[in-house]
């Protein structure tokens, strides 16, 4: 808690530049300032009010659905499921893209820095109403749970001063207003956002909300977490 | 590959070669008789992709690869040089992993001469290798006679074609930097077959982008030995939209060959280019993109049984001159395009039918893609799909074609995911074969 | 007429456009019926030889797990073979995927199903790796 306060001490003010573009070749990607809270509560209160069958549109027309599935369901490993999660996490992304601030680097996010250039906030809150209103499949029955990653949902690590996913993910990993939900979400892409914040690739979070737990957990512990919420029905 | 000048060998073996070959010469011996030893002429994509996809077929055989020079530097993306938004350096690659993971012997020579009957190679240092499969993927060599007056020589000095990714894509770079506000850039685009056919306009594209920032009144003057060419309606829609394309003041112009588009001579010392129709031209950078036929090699070896390229035997891409030798990549005389993307297919093709053979099994059917992208700027791709499929017969050279080019669109996000499709399929080509 | 005269000439147009990619490409059009003839008239190609044309931007045995483009190494087959047929049918709008899918068989892109679904699904760059299951 201590360097959330300092950092949006720190970085107070600072405003999002929303025209930047970047790219993964030639250009030195535009500098674009991490978000801070009060810039994020700002920008959600500013948000227009998403139209699903616009998003729907959208999802088809501007190529979403090639790698994040029909019904926002992803067929493949890379990308993640959209299905059921929450407009703001969606909306936001979105800006992270266009902005460049989410870039992960070695191609990872070109394609979303590319398809979200031509892209109005209107046309993202759509987006974000459509993916909200998809419904994520219940997954097979989970396996049996380790206590020690069940402990680190429910109740956190102290003393790695890790707080338990489980308090801003939500008791099913559905998420809350701008922290996504996590059940059901694609294995393999949870491991890859998960070491992207560990490794600093990943610097779109607000005041390192998400990166500053992910320097202490060991990769089996993420990849133990990435099967928890891959299997975790989002309403039990 | 191709266009191994005298000075290249001696800035390459000149101190090297003494030290090396004896050790390499050692190794040849200690090759064990019970696994067949395969050898691969040329270090290129063709050739890369042979030793790797042949290595993950079979664990056991012997693989030695000749390749001339330590480094390739690839020729997908390297138009993009020209602007400043990619780097010789991104694009050049060395055989570090081919030898350590995929165990392939890389030896830096040249492959002078084939036995056919002994089942040898020759080398300029390292002696005959015996091989029992041979794999030849020399590349094109660039023909200059069809333009009096230009020369291999003058390619390495102030006339460089920058059609092989190297020194002379640096050298066309700083030309064209250099080159006066209101200035031409002359760019002469050859017949069909060469390598990667909508290069030529893919490259006047990435400059003309540059320029419209950098010399805005500066003009591109395509002169084409073709009367059409490959995503013609892309680049002109792009032209169009970007550089009046078509109109009074147009930053790119295009003349056809039916229009005197042949560049016929070269006057070095003025800068000045004649065509067929006699029409005189003074540019301040001429870029004169030869010719091609397959690389001296495969000449010399009779390969292309007196022709410009090389036949095969379309099932396995054996040669017509011997059964045990292959024959890939741009230098192959086949319906394909000349393209980096068709000469891995073919490495594909060849090594499962070896591996095949060599298990005393019949070669599968081979199929052959070219899913190519090409870009006209960074946010604007094209794309097309090529198959080729094998028909048993002779006829259209044992392929048939199916083939689409993307359309043009007026959706905002297309073009520009195509173009990002474009990057990421050549961060990840370059993987296929070197990673 | 004049719409008659109009759609003549757009038609006209496409063709040539048409005629100019296929000389840039050095083949001839060809009928579905005279390519269900070469199709039938050769062995089916191995779901291996099918599958190797999509390393290039898919990966080496579709197992590149680092850039944008989806892996297919390990993917369900299911999932594959309805993507590749609702490619094949234009189902919804793709960058190029329609176009590489609409040249391959029922049996072809069940052969490829399988051959990516016995890969290992794990990035093949890994000095570890080992390609498909043992």
């Amino acid at each position: 808690m201590n360097k959330i306060a300092l950092l949006g001490a720190l970085t107070l003010g600072a405003t999002l530049s929303l025209s930047a573009t970047a790219s993964e070749h030639g250009h030195a990607a535009a500098k674009v300032e991490p978000w801070t809270l009060q810039h994020w509560d700002e920008t959600a209160a500013a948000m227009p009010k998403g139209d699903a069958m616009r998003g729907s549109e959208l999802h088809k027309n501007s190529m979403c659905m090639t790698c994040h599935g029909e019904n926002g369901v992803a067929p493949s490993r890379n990308a993640p499921s959209l299905a059921g999660n929450t407009p703001e996490f969606i909306y936001k992304t979105l800006l992270d893209y266009r902005s460049g601030l989410r870039n992960e680097g070695d191609g990872k996010s070109s394609v979303m820095i590319a398809a979200t250039q031509p892209m109005s906030n209107q046309h993202m809150a759509d987006l974000a109403a459509f993916y909200a209103q998809q419904v994520i499949p219940a997954p097979a029955a989970m396996a049996s749970v380790d206590p020690q990653i069940d402990r680190l949902v429910r109740k956190g690590d102290a003393s790695r001063m890790i707080t338990p996913c489980a308090s801003c993910h939500g008791a099913h990993g559905e998420g809350n207003e701008v922290t996504p939900a996590l059940a059901g979400q694609t294995a393999h892409y949870f491991v890859r956002t998960m070491h992207a914040y560990k490794n600093g690739h990943r610097n779109n979070d607000i005041n390192e909300g998400m990166s500053q737990f992910t320097h202490d957990l060991t990769d089996a512990e993420i990849d133990a977490l990435a099967q928890y919420y891959a299997s975790l029905n989002r309403k039990p | 590959m191709s266009q191994i000048t005298r000075r290249d060998l001696i800035k390459i073996f000149g101190a090297s070669a003494v030290a090396t070959s004896g050790l390499l010469g050692a190794s040849k011996e200690a090759y064990a008789k019970s696994s067949a030893h395969i050898v691969i002429v040329g270090g290129g994509i063709g050739g890369a992709s042979f030793a790797k996809y042949m290595r993950l077929a079979n664990a056991d055989v012997k693989i030695t690869m000749i390749e001339p020079h330590p480094q390739y530097t690839f020729c997908p993306g390297s138009n993009e040089i020209l602007s400043g938004h990619e780097t010789l350096e991104n694009l050049t690659v060395n055989y570090n992993t081919l030898k350590s993971r995929f165990n392939v012997d890389v030896i830096q020579d040249v492959a002078t001469e084939i036995n056919y009957e002994g089942h040898q190679v020759n080398t300029l240092h390292n002696g005959k290798i015996s091989y029992d499969k041979l794999v030849v993927s020399p590349g094109p060599d660039f023909d200059f006679h069809f333009v009096d007056g230009y020369s291999a020589e003058l390619a390495e000095g102030d006339f460089p074609h920058a059609w092989k990714a190297g020194p002379q894509t640096a050298k066309l770079k700083q030309q064209i930097d250099s080159m006066p506000q209101g200035g031409v850039l002359l760019i002469s685009s050859p017949r069909m077959p060469y390598r990667c056919p909508p290069a030529p306009y893919e490259r006047a594209s990435f400059v003309a982008n540059m320029l419209k920032e950098t010399n805005p009144t500066a003009k591109i003057l395509i002169l084409d030995s073709k009367d059409n060419y490959v995503f013609q309606n892309h680049f002109e829609h792009y032209w169009k939209q970007n550089h009046q394309f078509g109109q009074e003041g147009s930053r790119i112009e295009w003349i056809p060959a039916k229009k005197g588009g042949v560049v016929t001579k070269l006057d070095a010392t003025n800068k000045i280019v004649t065509t067929t129709s006699g029409e005189q031209i003074k540019a301040d950078v001429i870029n004169i993109i030869p010719e091609e036929k397959a690389g001296r090699f495969a000449i010399e070896n009779g390969l292309a049984l007196g022709s410009n390229w090389v036949p095969y035997e379309p099932k396995t891409f054996a040669s017509k001159v011997h059964p045990d030798v292959y024959v890939i990549g741009d230098m192959v005389d086949a319906p394909m395009p000349k393209t980096g993307y068709v000469a891995s297919n073919q490495a594909k093709v060849v090594a499962a039918a070896i591996n095949d053979l060599l298990a005393g099994r019949e070669p599968g059917t081979p199929f052959i893609t070219n899913n190519c992208v090409a870009m006209a700027a960074e946010d604007y791709g094209m794309t097309i799909t090529a198959t080729f499929r094998y028909t048993g017969g002779i006829k259209d050279k044992g392929f048939s074609t199916q083939v689409r080019t993307s359309a043009i669109t007026d959706n905002p996000y297309t073009n520009r995911i195509r173009a990002e499709v474009a990057k990421n399929w050549q961060r990840t080509f370059r993987k296929d074969m070197f990673s | 007429m004049k719409r008659t005269l109009f759609l003549a000439l757009l038609s006209a147009g496409l063709l040539s456009l048409n005629a100019q990619a296929v000389a840039a490409e050095g083949g001839a059009k060809l009928t579905d019926a005279q390519i269900k003839a070469i199709i039938d008239a050769q062995p089916m190609p191995t779901g291996k030889m099918l599958a190797d044309n999509c390393s290039a931007c898919h990966g080496t045995l579709g197992a590149e797990f680092n850039e944008a483009m989806p892996p297919l190494a390990g993917m369900k087959k299911e999932n594959f073979i309805k993507l590749m047929k609702d490619y094949r049918a234009n189902a919804f709008p793709t960058i190029v995927m329609h176009d590489v899918a609409y040249v391959f068989t029922d049996a072809e892109i069940e052969a490829m199903a399988d051959y990516f679904a016995a890969q290992k699904a794990e990035e093949w760059t890994r000095p570890d790796f080992k390609g498909a299951h043992e």
